[in-house]
């Protein structure tokens, strides 16, 4: 047990992403990865067509120029984990907080629905269940057995694969040894072909996210809202940027 | 013409046994024509229930929301009764602190108008969330986990501003109703004698329990201000407290109360003038006097509605704020154009050119065609407010998603209005809608002195 007079303390440890839009050639293989990963169902057509899509990551397009010398610049969104986060502060019932590594978690069992957090976060990345989550018929055959089931009517949200996250440190605690730099990788790393995405510890200094943080490129995405987002994206160096 | 400075206001004409009487009549009757209405409404409401109960069963697929369209017409009906609902508290208590002599026509049909309207409103934040069967997660309910709710978000203020809004008004009403409770116990026999007896508490009518009525609706009046400020500004601030552009502002809080006071003033005129079609003996009671009076209160507000509804654009406009600009431009001149222009008209052209005569304002016709018009106004400002700041609001590539309410959501909320309508009817029917020893008590006041040839009328305060 914790003395509650000691004042709290943060872990050392505050998850990041770094993305380098110059890398990202818009193939969304993170997409594929995230869903198969994380079980999001399958809305079809129609119900994709009403925005009730259940990505937890997506690719935002950027179109620059005139035709016909176009460009698309593709920035691969997913929840920001701000570390001043709008959703957490408005959810009634402590449905969306924050732990202690720094990712801002959703407790699905604790959700009400009361779509407070969507309205509020400026990215759009927080998905509505507005039914009983289906999975077309071969892909219920590989559903994740160590991500947590959702339900109708609740809110979720990507949540840096905190499954392998979770993994990785038991294992390690287990083996007494640290959890190396790069060792965890969510499933949109692991499957991005140009490796435009890399995943670590934003507090460690000698990590390879902490070091392009740092790069002259680095930029966040509605940084003005002083949200703190925690993801940092690498802007394209050939063109303006775009966002 | 009256003198300057003196109300032309007379008190009912009639005798004190008549004014009872008078009052009294629609209590216990029904005729099969209100019955007829009363089962339509019945069927209304139960086929809402119905789609409800579907909704919890199937999820919120039923509805038509998407990203980032999160919140639909279930908000925007839940602001416009809160706004219904504000009608109450306002006439009654600052009627009772300023000492309207006027006031006993209409405090009651305020009160009940609350008492209806606010549990139909509490009830929306419910029928909105994903989860139906565990909203008691949203209460503040001991529970083995010790888990509380959060004290930041404004859906948990709501909760307290209104049941403490809904414990308020249901106490101020009831406490105002016992005399006339007691009244109505001579009158009746049998088994409606003893739930009257019992309703009544035993009122005998004797001086301390006077006294402590008197002191009672006094203190209520007074203390009941801030807890209707409260409410409608926390409601706003379930929207200004969001990243949302057009919703993310300070003028929210006033912005929100006005309009709430300026449809339940509507509510109030429209309850009024149908009461006055429907209870023939109500004639002499309810006065185009109380019309003029209600008009000019009427208006008032308007004129500050306006201010507001201006000092919403215009701090966004030299701002160039361009998330808010695009909101705006949405809503005048886009896809909102015609509900909002429509707003524009009943709200602010209409009651603004109307309402500033007099002779307009003791045209029960045209007030109760106003008071409509502008509760109809009111409603496409919630809906502008609630669908058009969420559909404009996308920050990164701009895409707008195009919410309409499916049918299962225009169910509920028609069921909503049917249940407040018939809860309204059959509250008439069982209790007196206007305050009986209010209305005495008003004519008992009532002097008269001649002067010059002419009767003025004034009233004597104190015991």
């Amino acid at each position: 047990m914790t003395d509650p007079k000691v004042e709290y303390q943060w872990d050392e440890t505050q998850w990041g992403m770094v993305i380098d839009v110059d890398r990202c050639i818009g193939c969304e293989a993170c997409v594929v990865a995230c869903r198969s990963e994380n079980n999001i169902p399958t809305v079809g057509e129609e119900q994709a067509a009403m925005s009730r899509i259940m990505d937890w990551i997506h690719l935002e397009r950027f179109y620059t120029g005139e035709y016909p010398n176009v460009r698309a610049e593709f920035v691969p969104m997913l929840c920001q984990q701000c570390g001043n986060a709008p959703c957490e502060s408005v959810c009634p019932v402590f449905a969306s907080v924050h732990t202690n590594d720094g990712l801002n978690a959703q407790v699905y069992n604790r959700c009400v629905g009361t779509r407070f957090c969507a309205n509020n976060c400026p990215y759009h990345v927080r998905k509505f269940n507005y039914y009983p989550p289906t999975w077309q018929s071969p892909l219920e055959q590989q559903l994740n057995p160590d991500v947590t089931a959702r339900k109708s009517g609740v809110m979720e949200k990507c949540t840096f694969c905190i499954q392998r996250i979770r993994k990785a440190e038991l294992d390690h605690r287990l083996e007494g040894t640290q959890v190396s730099d790069g060792q965890i990788r969510p499933a949109c790393v692991q499957s991005c072909p140009t490796e435009a995405m890399l995943f670590g510890d934003l507090k460690d200094k000698n990590s390879a996210v902490a070091s392009l943080a740092n790069s002259s490129r680095s930029n966040r995405v509605l940084d003005d809202l002083n949200i703190n987002p925690h993801i940092i994206y690498l802007r394209p160096e050939r063109v303006d940027n775009a966002f | 013409m009256p003198f300057k400075g003196v109300p032309d206001f007379v008190a009912p004409v009639y005798s004190n046994k008549e004014v009872i009487d008078r009052v009294m009549e629609p209590v216990g009757s029904s005729s099969l024509r209100s019955n007829i209405f009363i089962f339509i409404l019945g069927c209304i409401a139960l086929w809402g229930g119905w789609k409800f109960w579907q909704q919890t069963q199937i999820g919120m697929s039923v509805t038509g929301l998407g990203s980032p369209s999160f919140w639909g017409f279930y908000i925007a009906t839940f602001v416009f009764w809160i706004g219904v609902a504000h009608a109450g508290a306002l006439i009654s208590a600052i009627l009772r602190i300023t000492g309207a002599e006027w006031k006993s026509a209409v405090t009651r049909i305020a009160e009940v108008i609350t008492l209806f309207t606010l549990p139909a409103a509490a009830s929306f934040p419910l029928i909105h969330i994903g989860r139906n069967g565990v909203f008691f997660f949203l209460l503040p309910v001991p529970n083995w986990r010790h888990l509380w709710p959060n004290f930041r978000s404004p859906l948990m203020w709501d909760f307290f501003a209104i049941s403490t809004y809904l414990t308020g008004s249901v106490l101020f009403l009831y406490s105002t109703l016992l005399p006339d409770l007691g009244m109505l116990r001579q009158r009746v026999t049998g088994w409606k004698r003893t739930v009257y007896i019992i309703l009544s508490w035993g009122w005998r009518g004797t001086q301390p329990e006077w006294k402590r009525l008197k002191e009672a609706a006094a203190l209520f009046s007074v203390l009941i201000l801030p807890v209707v400020i409260s409410v409608h500004t926390i409601v706003s601030w379930d929207f200004a407290v969001q990243l949302v552009p057009g919703w993310h502002e300070t003028v929210f809080g006033p912005y929100f109360f006005i309009g709430a006071l300026f449809s339940g003033v509507a509510a109030v005129l429209t309850v009024m003038t149908i009461l006055l079609w429907t209870c023939p003996s109500f004639k002499g009671l309810i006065e185009t006097t109380h019309y003029d009076y209600m008009g000019r209160l009427f208006l008032v507000l308007g004129l500050a509605w306006a201010y507001l509804f201006f000092n919403e654009f215009i701090p966004h406009y030299y701002a160039h704020d361009n998330d808010v600009m695009y909101y705006f431009w949405d809503m005048a001149f886009h896809h909102f154009a015609y509900p909002f222009w429509i707003m524009f008209v009943f709200n602010f052209v209409c009651p603004l050119v109307c309402l500033s005569f007099r002779e307009f304002r003791k045209n029960i016709m045209g007030m109760f065609i106003l008071s409509i018009m502008v509760n109809i106004g009111m409603y496409i400002e919630r809906i502008c407010i609630v669908f058009g700041g969420l559909q404009t609001y996308n920050n990164l590539t701009r895409n707008v998603h195009f919410y309409f309410p499916s049918f299962t959501e225009c169910s509920v909320v028609a069921a909503s209005f049917a249940a407040v309508i018939a809860g309204y009817i059959l509250f008439c029917r069982v209790f007196p809608i206007l305050p009986i020893w209010e209305l005495l008590e008003t004519k008992a006041r009532q002097k008269v002195h001649e002067v010059a040839g002419k009767k003025v009328y004034y009233f004597q305060w104190g015991e």
